[in-house]
């Protein structure tokens, strides 16, 4: 059954809001497992995906684990040390800095499979039917964009046939100019007939009426709003904060983009379906999302921190549970149909 | 006028929020508020949010007044082969930094003026992330650093009317300084995303409260142990093409530009 891109879209930020909201790394490693069951789960068993994640994750943890034990080197527990004359290298290596990285390390590709999923699951054109209509010239930019680069590509390898078989050889940078030319001329020569064809049609890229004060007077105030209330909430000298002006700025901008999205006609060819399975999902993201946010008994369990002397940290069995609902996908759509490679 | 000062107004302010997001850690602003140790996680999701909802209003603000059938073909056109440019990059990551797609972003802006050239830079990171699967919370950060790029190619073109250097050896000198110091700039701007993030309590890394000046040394530290090189290579990457290609593109460019004119004498002053 389909999964509406709005549904993936909740179940993408319920699993950014516990990446974001916890330092446990009992907790990270749950949905970073959960998210490779997931991955392997929609990608084509041919695709060996498993070992590339692996692969991925491996090198991430090194790397953001290393690299924090040789800058940070607080802690208590050492691990080892190197003598104090080594420039940048010497000092002691902590198992604290350890754990610190290795949590950092957790959270990158908790993020990175979260997205690379999201990027498997919702095609191109739902993603871009996500652009506003008040940003109607750019979402047109972006779809003859998306559409010209096979053609693109097609004529990349077109001119590199003709040029090979005219004894070009592409030895030096200076031997790729008589294809980037070529390549640039022609894709020029089509954004003209494109702009002709789309004239032609009646495609006028603004719209007759003219635009009001409140909306010209909208834009500048929604980002006046935005930076004092940032102001605010930096400073320390008010006790005032600062949430209330930025909330207000987006309200500015948000009513602007309503607005003139408004003297937009927009109409789908296709419209997407919003499924029950959508339904579902987008309760369990919200639900996820609360109860990261929210003051739930367990939640103390959330902040971890390994300095200066670490201690296994504690695991919240209710967190847990609902973590796992990011697996939802799973149980509601069940078997996966994948194209024949 | 009034709308010239109104659209000034907006590019000061976002520009400026633009700038504010990626430093403000980096300012030794006392430990309260967002910068308490207890929302230190906060940090990278509000950073992107600044720069996602900065790139959202330039380019909104640009789309509005500038952007007529002729010039959304040509942007969609040139970002889908910048775009193809970029499988290049992706392809062979041997190369470190270097990737083709700054030397469009920079001579589409240089010809066709900062805002187009703003528009080239960060939907062209918004369609390349589109098709090779990298959209991500790192793509306001890119798609605003590759924004600049594009905006900034107005003022070298500036400069260059400035010191009467066009079709003369000065105009090649300033745009090859311009893609020598993107290659660097560009790097140090889209590491300052992340680079609160990576933070532990260190004095070689970033720590919440510590002054202006030790924070610079700390970034200074980290980014020439991670990034010096692979950003070399991407700034030598940029001079050698502009070098080779930069020369015959400007050509076809203007000689499109010309073609672009036309329909209506007001959209003179749209190109230019």
């Amino acid at each position: 059954m389909k999964v509406h891109t709005y549904a993936w879209l909740a179940w993408l930020i319920s699993g950014l809001v516990v990446l974001t909201t916890t330092r446990n790394p009992l907790i990270i490693l749950l949905v970073d497992l959960v998210l490779v069951v997931i991955q392997v789960w929609i990608t084509p068993p041919s695709k060996k995906i498993l070992g590339i994640t692996l692969r991925f994750g491996l090198s991430v943890l090194i790397l953001s684990t290393v690299l924090n034990m040789f800058i940070s080197r607080f802690g208590e527990t050492i691990l080892f040390s190197l003598p104090a004359k080594i420039p940048l290298l010497g000092g002691n290596f902590t198992l604290e800095a350890f754990v610190y990285g290795l949590t950092n390390g957790l959270i990158l590709i908790g993020i990175f499979t979260l997205f690379m999923i999201l990027n498997q699951v919702v095609s191109v054109h739902s993603l871009v039917r996500l652009i506003p209509q008040a940003f109607h010239p750019v979402a047109v930019v972006t779809t003859i964009a998306l559409t010209f680069i096979p053609a693109s590509q097609k004529q990349f390898h077109a001119i590199r046939e003709a040029q090979a078989i005219r004894g070009q050889q592409l030895k030096k940078l200076r031997d790729w100019l008589p294809l980037v030319i070529p390549l640039l001329i022609g894709g020029l020569e089509r954004a003209m007939q494109i702009a002709e064809a789309m004239t032609a049609r009646g495609f006028t890229a603004q719209s007759e009426r003219k635009i009001s004060r409140l909306e010209k007077a909208l834009l500048p105030l929604g980002l006046i709003f935005i930076i004092l209330g940032w102001i605010l909430e930096l400073s320390t000298q008010l006790p005032v904060s600062g949430g209330w002006l930025i909330l207000t700025g987006l309200l500015c901008l948000l009513s602007l983009f309503f607005i003139s999205g408004k003297r937009v006609r927009k109409t789908t060819y296709a419209q997407e379906a919003w499924t029950k399975v959508s339904t579902w999902i987008t309760i369990f993201a919200l639900v996820l999302s609360f109860s990261f946010i929210l003051p739930f008994p367990g939640q103390q369990a959330l902040l971890y921190e390994p300095y200066p002397l670490v201690k296994l940290p504690d695991f919240s069995i209710l967190h847990g549970l609902l973590t796992l609902t990011l697996l939802a996908p799973i149980f509601f759509i069940g078997e996966v149909q994948h194209d024949q490679d | 006028m009034k709308e010239k000062l109104l659209s000034g107004l907006i590019y000061l302010l976002t520009t400026g929020l633009g700038v504010f997001a990626y430093i403000y850690p980096l300012l030794g602003l006392s430990k309260t508020g967002i910068l308490s140790t207890n929302r230190q996680n906060e940090l990278p999701i509000m950073m992107a949010m600044l720069l996602a909802l900065c790139t959202i209003v330039l380019i909104y603000e640009i789309q509005q007044y500038r952007l007529n059938t002729k010039l959304i073909a040509l942007l969609g056109i040139l970002i889908a082969i910048n775009s193809t440019l970029r499988f290049i990059d992706l392809t062979l990551p041997v190369l470190g930094g270097f990737s083709p797609i700054f030397f469009l972003i920079l001579i589409t802006g240089y010809v066709f003026g900062g805002r187009m050239g703003f528009l080239m830079g960060s939907l062209t990171m918004l369609v390349s992330a589109l098709i090779t699967g990298g959209v991500g919370p790192w793509l306001p950060n890119q798609m605003l650093t590759a924004g600049w790029v594009g905006l900034s190619a107005a003022l070298a073109r500036r400069l260059v009317i400035l010191t009467h250097q066009e079709k003369k050896a000065g105009e090649w000198i300033i745009l090859l300084i311009f893609g020598f110091v993107w290659g660097y700039l560009y790097g140090a701007i889209t590491n300052l995303w992340f680079w609160p993030f990576l933070s532990g309590p260190s004095n070689q890394h970033f720590t919440t409260g510590s002054s202006f000046i030790v924070s610079m040394r700390n970034y200074g530290v980290f980014y020439l142990a991670t990034s010096l090189i692979w950003d070399t290579t991407r700034a030598i990457g940029n001079i050698l093409l502009i070098l080779f290609f930069g020369k015959a593109s400007i050509r076809v460019l203007r000689r499109f530009q010309k073609r672009f004119y036309f329909v209506q004498l007001g959209e003179e002053q749209e190109l230019s």
